[in-house]
């Protein structure tokens, strides 16, 4: 929290300077999120760019109200998933087709690539929600209690989307690579 | 799903959804359009297009309305133009029925 202005008018004007510099440092500090979950759920690098922008501008807007870290990262978490579901749903975003759809660059620490790829692809292919909580779960690492808290769904829903989004996708691998216990 | 099958499947999810950086210079295109003041978010552009569309609405309404008075005005000043005309020809009857009754008077006489 900032400290309480003694003399209004040159304080104001600080106020103004220190509210505009603690914007910064949270859009320095939470670009790689707030990108990341926009472009995971959205596959789509301008579209990502464009909600995260109208995600912080929003942030900008209700600074004041936000008086904790903790506070600010959930507000992050929840604005861009419902931006992203709007997003989808108000421009009837459909998905790339797999050969156009874009990749992040390969990470040095990804030990298989191409595994990496078609689990992108395969949670892609998800509805949205379900899309939506398997990237919290994973690209943020969240229970589903937090989960559920961020997308203000009941917990037995997310655990039952998450749970069935996994059965999903691990029939889709085998499908793809084959039982590795065969 | 047995635990370590489970385990494989969420360690490689973990890894595919890594988080990416975003576009060089975001945060500076982000910081100076804040700066900016009030600015058009994804929800100001779509209340812009529902202003366009009510003054689109306001605008077809308003050239019917104008139209089906015109139309309203022209059929009134075609009544009242075929009103005066019978009145002129019934008048002009009249009188020759008139002068026929006169003269057919003056022929007794």
């Amino acid at each position: 929290m900032l400290p309480e202005p003694a003399d209004p008018a040159p304080d104001t004007a600080g106020h103004e300077q220190a509210e505009s510099l603690e914007f910064e440092d949270l859009v320095r500090r939470h670009q790689r999120m707030v990108f990341s979950l926009a472009f995971h759920v959205l596959r789509d690098r301008a579209a990502a760019e464009e909600v995260s922008q109208d995600v912080f501008l929003r942030l900008h807007r209700h600074l004041a109200a936000l008086d904790s870290g903790d506070g600010v990262v959930f507000w992050l978490r929840r604005v861009t998933s419902n931006r992203c579901i709007d997003y989808a749903r108000k421009r009837r975003f459909r998905l790339l087709s797999f050969d156009s759809a874009p990749e992040p660059a390969v990470d040095a620490r990804t030990r298989d690539p191409l595994l990496s790829r078609r689990l992108r692809r395969l949670v892609a292919s998800l509805p949205w929600r379900s899309r939506m909580v398997v990237i919290l779960r994973y690209q943020e690492d969240l229970m589903p209690e937090e989960i559920a808290r961020i997308l203000d769904t009941p917990v037995a829903s997310v655990k039952s989307q998450l749970h069935r989004a996994l059965r999903t996708l691990r029939e889709k691998m085998l499908r793809v690579v084959g039982d590795p216990r065969s | 799903m047995r635990p370590r099958e489970q385990h494989e499947l969420d360690e490689a999810l973990r890894e595919a959804f890594r988080q990416v950086d975003p576009p060089p210079g975001f945060a500076d295109r982000v910081v100076r359009r804040a700066s900016r003041g009030p600015v058009r978010t994804i929800g100001g552009r779509a209340g812009l297009r529902w202003a366009a569309a009510a003054v689109l609405v306001i605008a077809v309404s308003g050239g019917l309305w104008y139209r089906a008075e015109e139309r309203r005005r022209i059929e009134g000043e075609e009544a009242r133009r075929q009103v005066l005309l019978s009145l002129q020809i019934a008048g002009s009857k009249l009188s020759a029925v008139q002068m026929k009754i006169n003269r057919h008077e003056e022929s007794r006489q």
